[in-house]
């Protein structure tokens, strides 16, 4: 559906995009992350025609963004970031508007609309001027508008931005029903909207695709140096000293909570064998496990191991995203 | 095509739905209205000028409108798209680059037309004193259509080369003013080419012309050169963002 070969976009001196290979398939719902100035955007400028790349070449449903720009933006619903909208239109003169741009067949302009309308929920609103009406409504008329004419593949630029928790948890729900029969490319800050509707996930960062992988496999390759919390009640000091020598344990924080000691455990791979040997450590001293668990790494973990070991050293946004 | 006829009723859609399209009809209403009005007063008057009636609205004094009207109706053509990241949207479904401009230069040069038409009250009045020469007020209406849709393009131009609206506002009231006054400049030049230049493109003597019943096919020639070049520059604005 996407294929995207060496791609490079430059900006005078400026390198935004540098060599990025990539393909999407079609059913698939791909998160596209990174920091703020990474390239997203660009990237998917140049994937709607927006922008020309200044190397590279993008397919797009098997049209050529280049040669073959209007069939590849045939085939493209495209939601831009922060959802610029003619203020004076009325919601429903719009969509109609955009189902001409779109070259929509005359006869089904009526019927697309209303299922954009629809599966968006903008019943009570499609005769207000888009104006008028909130910012979380605005943003479901955007993807309305991308929704228009059925397109393969649909490009989502922070679609969840500035809707109430509700408004967030429907439109999930609605780009995952898209998904199913479907290409989405969403880019997003959240990680949980990511960790909860998207297939597979792309980090970039400083204009270079850094990782491009499904979740699972992710989780599983940076999960590897995983952590174990241990929840107890016992001698602290020396219980940390006898698990320190267990076999395939790195480092053992320690910290007393009242009566409880806490430990957080940084391991090399996660194994029943471990938890059993760590039980019968307790039993052994005849001290009292409360609560032993895998602390799973989160995709925020990774995004941000990610980012950072690219940089060497954490840069101020980095810390910010700790 | 049906693009062009989208972005067009679109355009044209937002004139009204906003109180540009109001504000700016009242203030052109209300200079018109005062132009005719000294105009049927000068005729009452003992010296009758040897001018026709419609000539002060439609020639003389029509550079006034012209300022005035063309910045305000081609501002925010672009330059409000621009600012609200609203041409990526506009320019990411399956149109290409001259449909959008087409579209928006008609839809501005409708409204432009629109505005025109209520001028034909002045006419009715006139027919219901006297018998005016009916020929010049039809030439005088067409220079005043066909001059507007020269500035209009010139104005949509202007507002392609910025997001200000002002900025592209005060570039259109210049052009205007220059291509109006630069014939001025004929007096002052010594050099015959350029003086013969200047007489040229000025637009002062044409609006008279029209309006004193002249068609001159070397103006309309002009006018569809400049239009047509204006509107090739501003497809060619757009296009640069994908130049690297």
């Amino acid at each position: 559906m996407i294929k995207v070969k060496e791609l490079t976009k430059r900006f005078g001196q400026v390198k935004a995009v540098d060599k990025i290979n990539f393909e999407v398939s079609k059913g698939e719902v791909v998160g596209f992350l990174g920091v703020n100035g990474a390239g997203k955007t660009t990237t998917m400028r140049m994937l709607n025609s927006y922008l020309t790349p200044t190397s590279g070449s993008i397919m797009i449903n098997g049209f050529c963004t280049h040669k073959d720009s209007l069939k590849a933006r045939m085939s493209i619903g495209y939601m831009p970031e922060n959802t610029p909208l003619p203020q004076d239109l009325r919601v429903d003169e719009y969509l109609r508007f955009r189902s001409l741009l779109k070259k929509v067949k005359y006869r089904n302009i009526k019927k697309e609309i209303t299922t954009a309308i629809d599966t968006c929920l903008l019943g009570d609103v499609k005769h207000r001027v888009i104006g008028t009406i909130s910012k979380g409504y605005q943003q479901r008329v955007a993807l309305s508008d991308a929704l228009l004419n059925n397109p393969p593949i649909l490009i989502l630029d922070e679609p969840t931005v500035g809707l109430d928790p509700n408004q967030i948890k429907h439109i999930r729900k609605v780009i995952q029903e898209i998904g199913k029969d479907r290409t989405v490319l969403l880019s997003t800050h959240i990680m949980q909207e990511v960790e909860s509707i998207c297939s597979r996930i792309m980090i970039m960062h400083q204009g270079k695709l850094l990782i491009c992988d499904t979740l699972q496999k992710l989780k599983q390759n940076m999960g590897k140096n995983s952590r174990l919390y241990i929840s107890s009640k016992c001698d602290g000091k020396s219980m940390k000293a006898i698990m320190e020598n267990i076999e395939g344990v790195n480092t053992v924080y320690f910290h007393n909570k009242g009566e409880l000691q806490n430990f957080t455990l940084e391991i090399n791979e996660f194994s029943e064998n471990l938890q059993e040997e760590i039980f019968k450590c307790f039993v052994e001293n005849k001290s009292i496990l409360l609560e032993l668990k895998k602390q799973q790494s989160s995709l925020e973990d990774i995004f941000v191991k990610v980012t950072n070991q690219e940089n060497g050293e954490k840069t101020e946004i980095q810390e910010s995203l700790n | 095509m049906i693009a062009i006829y989208a972005i067009a009723k679109k355009e044209l859609q937002s004139y009204f739905y906003s109180p540009i399209a109001y504000v700016v009809m009242t203030v052109f209403l209300i200079i018109t209205g005062i132009l005719f009005n000294t105009t049927l007063e000068s005729f009452q008057s003992e010296f009758t000028p040897d001018h026709e009636p419609m000539e002060v609205i439609y020639g003389s004094s029509f550079w006034i409108t012209q300022l005035i009207l063309i910045p305000t109706i081609t501002m925010r053509l672009f330059s409000e798209d621009k600012r609200t990241g609203y041409i990526e949207v506009l320019l990411s479904a399956p149109v290409k680059d001259y449909e959008v401009v087409l579209g928006k230069y008609f839809g501005a040069s409708i409204y432009y037309i629109i505005l025109w038409l209520p001028t034909w009250i002045y006419v009715y009045i006139l027919f219901q004193l006297t018998t005016p020469d009916i020929g010049p007020i039809l030439t005088g209406f067409l220079g005043v259509i066909l001059i507007g849709l020269f500035f209009t393009s010139i104005g949509l131009l202007a507002s392609a080369l910025t997001k200000n609206q002002v900025i592209s506002s005060v570039i259109c009231f210049c052009i205007i003013a220059i291509i109006f006054s630069i014939g001025k400049l004929k007096e002052k030049v010594e050099n015959e080419t350029l003086s013969t230049i200047f007489q040229q493109v000025s637009l002062l003597d044409h609006s008279l012309d029209f309006s004193k019943g002249i068609i001159d096919t070397s103006y309309i020639i002009y006018y569809i050169s400049v239009i047509v070049l204006s509107l090739f520059a501003t497809v060619r604005i757009l296009e640069s963002r994908k130049w690297s």
